[in-house]
């Protein structure tokens, strides 16, 4: 800044400093920069200190705008430039922000300071005010140039302030949204994996938004576990995201295997214009130890099993989600107990720097020098730390899995051709395992119900029917069949014999439910 | 040959063709043999060094040929499968190995100390299965012994979906088959359970069941 004294500057001088003025006040989308960038730019060249105030409201993040008139009910000082009579004062006296609000947008002289000149700048955009700058002059008094040029600058950082507070609230905005949408915890007590999952925002540039993960609890054991990434940044990202999510929540829900959901996932997004995302999609059978995995485009996952190198799966990345035509691949991978996998978002292994395979092996290398047998969410927490996350400019979504598998002893399945003996062979073979798996107390109850099922499913079934029990921390029997009509849960008149089965098994499981499959349908219950 | 379901040869011709195509993945998705395993430890300790085992429906040779091959027991195995045998052949090197179908066990094979029938009884419908096991009886020395695998099920001769192979299936409930075993002429000295996971989706987990059985000398 030119030092010449102020009141012999130039038209051109004084336009000269404006410009520079205006430029550090509006480099910024941070609130407290843009006060800061105010109060430098006035001292020394027209103050010998400057404070800054701003309305409380504003500086809390996520809230809502109040009421006009309302918004600078409390003030706090968030800037201050040059020395006078010590540090500035955190709570300004009253009287300054009833003058502010009473005011319109031009400055307003201070009557009082034992010595110098004082003049108060409300900061107003459309008539609302954000907060208000004072400015000391140690000895002579403001001259009417420079109350124009201080209106000018005040007006000036009002907006830069509102543009910050717009651009935060709707950082917060997409962040609450981004939250809500994903699930904070993972389902627990789920036998046979163990899961911790992980998302961080991006840089406080608030490149937020898109990242999701989830995990769904599907019928006999089996675990969704999906990793996607939605094109872009911010409220429409996010928004992008909860609706995919939804849709492949819903498609999974259907039992569909991985590239069929895939396939449906894509040919909604394709009705939807402008949706690109990328999404991995693993299945994990705690009874057969098989991952099945299918890629819309997107970074592989890490598998770590025992004794072996951590190692990316090869699955065929097929396309993103919303380009239409792309064939997505099934593939099975067999996971033994104590194999744990890992699958996040390019935001952890991607830099400009550097090609995406080296990130991707760094992740390898990571995990692989990782203790065995160290605590999940300490490793998720390890492999963050290890890759730098916290300081990266995107966002990252993680999601580690231990597979710990479902003993074969505690599995039995019977294949039988429906036929009249059936509903007796399967309460024959029900009462023989559960008396070898020592639950006396559920025989009754599970040979009745299985009983029940299988007459059902002999009644309308062509292609030989099966029984499937397992034991975790319930026991789940299901009872499979062909005929693609589901059971309808109602009450029997008194005088028809059959349709008690379901009412039964509503009465008597602790959760039930009938899901429809490509072979036909399955009716299971839990004890 | 004795009484044979109508369609018998196409039959086992597509068995064979089947089982020509899973070929080595058989073993890939069934690794754990436990159940087997434990089947061939209890011939090794009934019978002596050089003891004539047959095993009928030997597969890819492992574990079982190979294991009683090692404990010094003199094996003979028969597959229908082609594709079976070559992998049998270089598994199991030096073993005596025949292409012949089970329906085609006669006493010129014989006689036999033991004879083993893992999961192949699986492959043929029911009707078949008596003559198939009164063939074994007759093949057997007097007091010979017989291990059987089987599943645990209530079909017969129905197609299923086996590695992305069509086959056909048969299975029997536990008390069934002991009986079906009994009136071929053998006594069921053990019956032993155990649930299966293949490590596949495409083969269905399933309750396995050996029977450990003496042959009697009239059925």
């Amino acid at each position: 800044m030119t030092e010449a004294p102020a009141a012999t500057r130039s038209t051109r001088e004084w336009l000269a400093y404006l410009a520079g003025a205006t430029e550090s006040i509006g480099s910024s989308l941070d609130l407290e920069q843009v006060a800061a960038g105010f109060a430098a730019a006035v001292v020394p060249a027209l103050a010998d200190h400057a404070v800054v105030y701003l309305s409380d409201y504003l500086l809390r993040e996520a809230d809502l705008l109040p009421e006009r008139g309302r918004l600078a009910d409390s003030v706090r000082m968030v800037a201050t430039a040059g020395t006078i009579g010590g540090s500035g004062v955190t709570v300004p006296p009253v009287g300054w922000l009833a003058l502010a609000s009473q005011g319109g947008a031009g400055p307003i002289v201070l009557p009082e300071t034992h010595s110098g000149a004082a003049v108060l700048f409300p900061l107003r955009v459309r008539g609302m005010l954000l907060g208000f700058a004072v400015w000391f002059r140690l000895t002579g008094s403001f001259l009417e140039t420079e109350l124009l040029v201080g209106g000018q600058l005040a007006t000036q950082s009002a907006l830069s302030m509102h543009d910050a507070y717009l651009y935060r609230r709707e950082a917060a905005t997409v962040d609450v949204l981004q939250r809500d949408m994903l699930t904070a915890e993972p389902p627990d007590d789920m036998p046979g994996i163990q899961i911790a999952q992980r998302y961080l925002p991006g840089s406080p540039a608030a490149r937020v938004g898109g990242d999701w993960f989830d995990t769904i609890r599907l019928r006999g054991g089996r675990v969704a576990l999906i990793v996607g990434d939605v094109a872009g940044h911010g409220i429409r990202s996010a928004a992008t995201m909860g609706r995919l999510r939804t849709v492949m929540r819903t498609l999974i829900a259907l039992d569909l295997p991985p590239a069929e959901v895939l396939q449906s996932l894509d040919a909604i997004a394709l009705s939807e214009e402008g949706t690109m995302a990328t999404c991995l999609y693993c299945l994990y059978d705690p009874v057969t130890r098989q991952c099945s995995i299918s890629n819309a485009g997107h970074i592989p996952p890490v598998l770590h099993v025992p004794g072996e190198q951590p190692r990316l799966l090869e699955i065929p990345a097929g396309g993103p989600i919303g380009v239409g035509g792309i064939n997505f691949q099934t593939v099975d991978v067999t996971t033994p107990d104590g194999s744990l996998i890992v699958m996040c978002t390019d935001g952890l292994v991607e830099r400009r720097d550097r090609e995406l395979g080296l990130g991707l092996a760094e992740l390898c290398q990571a995990i692989g020098e990782q203790p065995t047998g160290q605590d999940l969410e300490e490793r998720c927490d390890g492999l963050l730390h290890a890759l730098g996350a916290g300081s990266r400019a995107d966002d990252v979504a993680l999601l580690a899995a231990n597979l710990s598998g479902i003993p074969a002893d505690r599995v039995a399945y019977w294949i039988m051709s429906p036929s009249a003996r059936s509903p007796q062979l399967a309460r024959r073979l029900v009462r023989g395992l559960l008396e070898k798996w020592k639950l006396p107390e559920s025989i009754d109850t599970a040979t009745l119900l299985v009983s029940e099922l299988v007459t059902n499913a002999v009644r309308y079934a062509s292609r030989p029917i099966s029984v499937r029990l397992m034991l975790t921390d319930s026991l789940l029997c299901e009872v499979h069949d062909d005929d693609p009509h589901l059971p309808v849960l109602d009450n029997p008149r008194p005088t028809e014999e059959g349709g008690r089965g379901i009412l039964l098994v509503s009465r008597l499981a602790r959760r039930w439910g009938v899901t429809r499959i490509s072979t036909g349908k399955v009716v299971w219950f839990e004890l | 040959m004795g009484v044979r379901s109508e369609n018998s040869f196409v039959h086992r011709h597509d068995q064979a063709a089947a089982f020509d195509s899973i070929g080595e993945r058989y073993d890939q998705a069934f690794p754990h043999k436990e159940g087997q395993v434990a089947a061939g430890e209890w011939l090794i300790g009934q019978l002596p060094r050089g003891a004539r085992v047959l095993d009928a429906g030997c597969g890819t040779g492992v574990p079982t040929m190979r294991q009683l091959q090692e404990a010094g027991l003199s094996v003979t195995g028969i597959d229908i499968s082609e594709v079976m045998l070559a992998l049998a052949r270089q598994n199991v090197p030096g073993v005596d190995l025949r292409q012949l179908d089970l329906t085609e066990v006669g006493p010129e094979l014989g006689p036999f100390d033991a004879a083993v029938a893992f999961f192949s009884l699986l492959m043929l419908p029911r009707a078949d299965i008596p003559q198939i096991l009164s063939r074994l009886h007759d093949v057997l020395a007097a007091g010979g012994l017989l291990a059987i695998g089987m599943v645990e099920a209530d079909v017969d001769d129905v197609p299923i979906d086996f590695l992305g192979m069509p086959v056909r299936v048969t299975g029997y409930p536990r008390d069934d088959l002991e009986r079906v075993v009994r009136d071929a002429g053998f006594e069921v000295l053990q019956t032993i359970d155990l649930s299966y996971a293949p490590v596949t989706t495409q083969a269905l987990p399933e309750v396995q069941l050996f029977l450990y059985c003496r042959r009697l000398v009239s059925p």
